[in-house]
């Protein structure tokens, strides 16, 4: 593969990490939410 | 032979990990584990001055100093030894100001102290982009161990990354924080001897000595290439870039303030600096001078940047030393290997899980969650490996995330608080880099040579200083506590 693409492709593969930890963070913050109105 | 070598290699590494983890993990366990100070994440809070300072230069010393160098002075010579002092600046930074000052509020992550600062979402916008950052390191450094590998035995560099990827798990697996300082303790003294031996021994091996080398710079009318300040362009695209993402991303990255952050005291962090600055910041002397030489002899020119001075190693010194150095080079890559797969996953288990999931959670459930997250981060990292960039250039993108991270950080602790001008700060600046690497504007702009940390470094302070400048917010968290301490002086005065 051209380096450029390379390069372009490793970047998006953090960012998607970014994204999955995101996701976790707005999983965690509606069952923290839920776990507080709970009680 | 070269099976010989590997076999060397691979024995001091399983002896010196698995022998300290697993004698780290017992004693661990003889004693009481739930004194609060997290002693698989913080090693309890006891490390000590020489293991703190050892932990911390290793820790930001691995394949950017060894293939990474091996790579760039290729095209800038000797100005790739700004890879060091851009280090060394970091570890002043680091243990005379951030790690002590997150040490001294005893905070278990950076993303908590940003939330000591700013505010509860701040802390979970910089935990979406801390731990990807980091594991953007895991992956550079999963090629590194493939390189490395792949030079001596001619496998595959995803199956030398399979590999590497495995002793890096073992590194810190067993017994987490404690067993990182230790097992680096070990291979730092391991690695120091190899360097000086080896370099001896290559000085002997190169066809026209040194002066050899320098002769064919001068001749290819390349004499800036022997000099560490090149040429000013170098100067402001490499050199000073780099020092600004170095120092502003790993001056605040978890990944290096969780040594600081299980130090025995603010103290040990301060001290750590004399023997962490000359640790890390004389390995790339060593590193430049061999890829330099690698370049100038023909057999090793043809393989071009990644592969020549690992094979120019291989080649020309006796197999004993070629594994020894083999062994070094593998210990500082795995160290950082090691923390930047407890890192992401530390931030992981205690600022989502801990803190959204499971409020409740035990130092059992801490260690079980985060040795979990490891072993994820370093299967996904070890599967990226086989196609990365070059090393340096996504190194300088990977740090211009943490920019305004650092500046939030130090304005939170010393001018204002404000967690909706942190939040904005801290988008605004992402976005920018984001623009600068993936669209054509800064080619358009006929800036395309300007590294990210430029435009990060910029929006930070337009955006940070106006936004805290016209914002409500508290005032800084040390100003405070002395204005407070002043007050309590003046009442009991009064």
């Amino acid at each position: 593969m051209e380096e450029a693409v390379v390069t372009q492709v490793w970047m998006l593969e953090v960012v998607a990490l970014m994204v999955v930890y995101a996701v976790a963070v707005l999983i965690g913050i509606n069952k923290r939410n839920k776990r507080e109105s709970g009680q | 032979m070269k099976l010989g070598i590997l076999a060397a290699v691979l024995l001091y590494e399983l002896i010196v990990i698995v022998g300290i983890g697993m004698w780290l993990s017992k004693k661990q366990k003889a004693a009481a584990e739930s004194d609060g100070n997290h002693g698989f994440l913080l090693s309890g809070r006891d490390m000590p001055t020489a293991v703190v300072a050892v932990t911390m230069a290793l820790t930001v010393l691995g394949t950017v100093h060894i293939l990474g160098i091996f790579e760039i002075s290729w095209g800038i010579g000797a100005t790739s030894m700004w890879v060091s002092f851009s280090h060394v600046i970091l570890l002043v930074v680091a243990t005379l100001g951030t790690g002590r000052w997150a040490r001294r509020l005893n905070v278990s992550t950076i993303p908590e102290l940003v939330e000591m600062l700013h505010g509860k979402n701040a802390r979970l916008v910089v935990c979406c982009a801390m731990a990807p950052v980091i594991w953007g390191i895991l992956t550079l450094e999963c090629q590194g161990l493939g390189i490395i590998l792949s030079a001596v035995t001619g496998w595959s560099i995803k199956n030398g990354a399979t590999i590497g990827a495995v002793l890096g798990v073992m590194y810190v697996i067993f017994a987490g924080m404690k067993e990182i300082g230790w097992v680096n303790l070990i291979n730092t003294i391991v690695m120091y001897v190899g360097l000086v031996v080896a370099t001896i021994v290559l000085t002997t091996k190169l066809p026209n000595g040194w002066d050899g080398v320098a002769n064919y710079y001068i001749e290819q009318d390349q004499d800036w290439m022997l000099s560490i300040f090149g040429t000013p362009d170098l100067m402001l695209t490499f050199a000073l870039g780099f020092t600004f993402s170095v120092v502003f991303c790993q001056g605040i990255s978890q990944m290096l303030m969780q040594t600081a952050l299980s130090a025995k005291s603010e103290m040990s962090v301060k001290k750590a600096l004399w023997i962490a600055a000359p640790v890390n910041g004389l390995f790339g002397l060593f590193t430049v001078c061999m890829g330099m030489a690698a370049k100038t002899i023909p057999e090793f020119h043809a393989l071009g940047p990644k592969m020549a001075a690992p094979t120019m190693l291989v080649a020309l010194l006796p197999g004993w030393l070629v594994a020894w150095l083999l062994a070094s080079f593998i210990a500082a890559v795995l160290s950082t290997f090691a923390m930047t797969s407890m890192t992401p996953a530390t931030i992981f288990t205690m600022d989502i899980y801990k803190n959204l999931f499971n409020p409740d959670m035990t130092e059992a459930d801490e260690k079980r969650i985060t040795r979990i997250g490891i072993v994820i981060l370093a299967i996904l990292a070890v599967i990226s490996a086989a196609n990365l960039p070059p090393i340096v250039g996504a190194i300088g993108w990977l740090f211009a995330w943490m920019v305004p991270v650092f500046w939030m950080v130090v304005f939170g602790l010393f001018w204002k608080r404000s967690q909706g001008a942190a939040i904005a700060t801290m988008i605004i600046a992402w976005i920018g880099n984001s623009v600068w690497s993936f669209t054509s504007l800064a080619k358009t702009m006929g800036m395309a040579d300007i590294p990210n940390v430029y435009v990060t470094l910029l929006l930070t302070f337009v955006v940070g200083i106006a936004s805290l400048a016209m914002s409500n917010g508290k005032p800084g968290y040390f100003k405070e506590q002395k204005n407070n301490k002043a007050t309590a002086i003046q009442a009991q005065q009064a």
